[in-house]
């Protein structure tokens, strides 16, 4: 079960969103990781086709979306970025509404995923009436309706408490066994708990992709170095620093890349978060 | 490529066992010392075709979208019931037996007959309501869905077509008896007429200009029609004594109401599948 996106395009106006995307992801979970307005969402939603192409092909299961489109959407999960669900519904209805879309006729599996989210308490009480959280893992419960093949999520872990965050993060790794998971965020370490393979986008194309392993070794030298607290902000201006570390007058900073003159600091394995900030430098 | 870090052999059997085995230190060295080259361009390449094959093999094709059914239907039609809420069907209801409870106690059958020729408006209102555009998240929700939007196009039509026809018939009927002079056949149409006409024109205008229009144009058009109607009736019963019975009269005698209500049953009739059609090149463009 291969999901093979190539030459993607989609264009907002003149604006190019997407632009030559090409990606392969099987079974397991990828990450679509890039800032804010590199795309990830805007290729989600051309995989839950919910947006038109404006170039390129897509097949699931050696299915082209263009020929097998309600094929497609009968295997697909897709849990939108932003949630903007009628607040007079509960939860409960609104598993049992989209259930129906999908052709669900046991209502089993609606209970199962209440419970499996934590959500049996909410269960009838108004969408406007859950907190972001709460009203995140509805949306994941919507997703995974119908054990989806291809699971499509936009940033899933925003809003999520930690303990929220280890139910949702254990249930996806649960249907990663058997299902192709893509899933977006701005954060590193979000994907490098969680994914297998690592696509980086930026400006609407894909700058790097690979395992966590094989995109932190691109992330070249990485430095743990201790300075005067005072002198922090200009390191930082001559520096890609991927983490400060504040105690009274000192401070360490996680320097990607060469160290300037002047500055000595220790080794230490990149992370793929070091490794994110030196392919977006 | 050279093993360097291999456990110690045998560290966690027991001592009966490690005799048995014999020295395991010359196979320890040899797998050690044992080198192997990275595998090459054509090697990777060479295994790839070899296992391509199988994958293909044990692939699973994708499941066949779901067949669709009077049971799927079904299901979806009640799912509506989720979405819309049970207040709404008994509003819509309880709007009309009011109006049929006034009617008949202030002044017998008339006034039950212009509040059920009123109705119509009530239907386009339904229209409106269950094709608004409820927020951005439900409506891509909906399109990722195996059911298409045109099936849930009519589906949610033909619960609102349906639940007001229930309703404006039993409502008809019971008149239709009160008042003898009255064909029901003459009143379904007169009311079937403009509910499909403003129905038509309620959903065309909604999936072609969205929510707003398709809730202003029908009421725009019941609002003129009411006028014009209103000055065409002034006229004609000008000399009545009672407004309410001049207009049972004239629902009982006028050709020109009946062929403009029929006029306006057609016309919706053709809205309704230029809808249809609307939203099936919506999704074939999606």
């Amino acid at each position: 079960m291969v999901l093979s996106v190539h030459n993607l395009s989609k264009h907002y106006g003149p604006q190019a969103a997407l632009h030559g995307v090409s990606l392969s992801a099987g079974v397991g979970i990828t990450a679509l990781l890039g800032p804010n307005g590199s795309g990830k969402s805007t290729l989600l939603r051309l995989l839950a086709t919910v947006a038109p192409l404006d170039g390129g092909s897509i097949s699931f299961g050696g299915r082209e979306y263009a020929t097998a489109m309600q094929q497609v959407r009968a295997t697909l999960g897709y849990l939108p970025q932003h949630l903007e669900l009628p607040g007079d519904l509960t939860p409960r209805r609104l598993l049992r509404y989209l259930a129906s879309l999908k052709n669900l006729a046991n209502i089993r599996q609606t209970e199962e995923l209440l419970t499996a989210l934590g959500l049996v308490q909410l269960a009838d009480r108004q969408l406007d009436r859950l907190s972001g959280g709460e009203l995140r893992r509805v949306g994941l419960a919507q997703a995974l309706l119908g054990n989806p093949r291809l699971l499509l999520l936009d940033e899933p872990l925003v809003g999520l408490d930690v303990a929220e965050r280890q139910q949702v993060l254990w249930r996806l790794r649960q249907h990663a066994t058997g299902a192709v998971v893509l899933f977006s965020s701005h954060v590193a370490q979000e994907a490098e708990a969680l994914a297998s393979q690592v696509l980086v986008l930026r400006a609407g194309g894909i700058i790097a992709s690979g395992s966590v392993g094989e995109l932190c070794a691109q992330a070249g030298h990485v430095s743990e170095v201790c300075i005067a607290a005072a002198a922090v902000e200009e390191t930082m201006q001559r520096c890609v620093v991927s983490r400060v570390a504040r105690e009274e007058n000192q401070a360490t900073l996680r320097i990607v890349g060469p160290l300037p003159p002047g500055l000595l600091g220790t080794p230490v394995p990149p992370t793929l978060e070091d490794a994110y900030l030196a392919l977006q430098r | 490529m050279q093993n360097q870090h291999l456990p110690p052999l045998g560290a966690e059997l027991s001592p009966e066992e490690r005799a048995e085995l014999g020295s395991l230190e010359p196979l320890v060295a040899r797998l050690a010392a044992s080198e192997s080259a990275p595998p090459s361009a054509t090697d990777t390449a060479r295994l790839v075709a070899q296992l391509r094959p199988l994958v293909a093999g044990r692939a699973t094709p994708l499941p066949a979208p779901p067949a669709v059914g009077v049971g799927q239907w079904l299901r979806l039609a009640r799912a509506q019931l989720w979405l819309v809420g049970h207040g709404f069907w008994w509003a819509s209801a309880g709007v009309l037996l009011l109006g049929l409870a006034v009617g008949l106690l202030a002044s017998g059958g008339a006034l039950a007959v212009a509040f059920v020729l009123l109705a119509p408006l009530l239907a386009a209102g339904c229209v409106a309501y269950a094709f608004r555009p409820a927020t951005r998240t439900m409506w891509e929700l909906e399109q990722a869905a195996p059911v298409s939007l045109l099936e849930l196009l009519y589906v949610r039509l033909a619960m609102v077509l349906l639940w007001n026809l229930a309703l404006a018939s039993l409502l008809l009927t019971l008149i239709a008896v009160q008042e003898p002079r009255l064909l029901l056949w003459r009143l379904l149409l007169l009311w079937l007429g403009p509910l499909l006409g403003l129905t038509g024109v309620a959903l065309f205008a909604t999936v072609r200009w969205g929510g707003l229009a398709g809730a202003l144009l029908p009421l725009g058009l019941w609002a003129l029609g009411m006028g014009l109607g209103w000055q065409y009736l002034a006229e004609r019963l000008a000399v009545e004594a009672q407004f309410l019975d001049g207009l049972l009269a004239l629902l009982l005698s006028s050709d020109t109401l009946l062929a403009s209500a029929l006029a306006a049953l057609v016309a919706g009739l053709v809205l309704l599948v230029q809808s249809g059609r609307l939203v099936g090149g919506i999704m074939r463009d999606a």
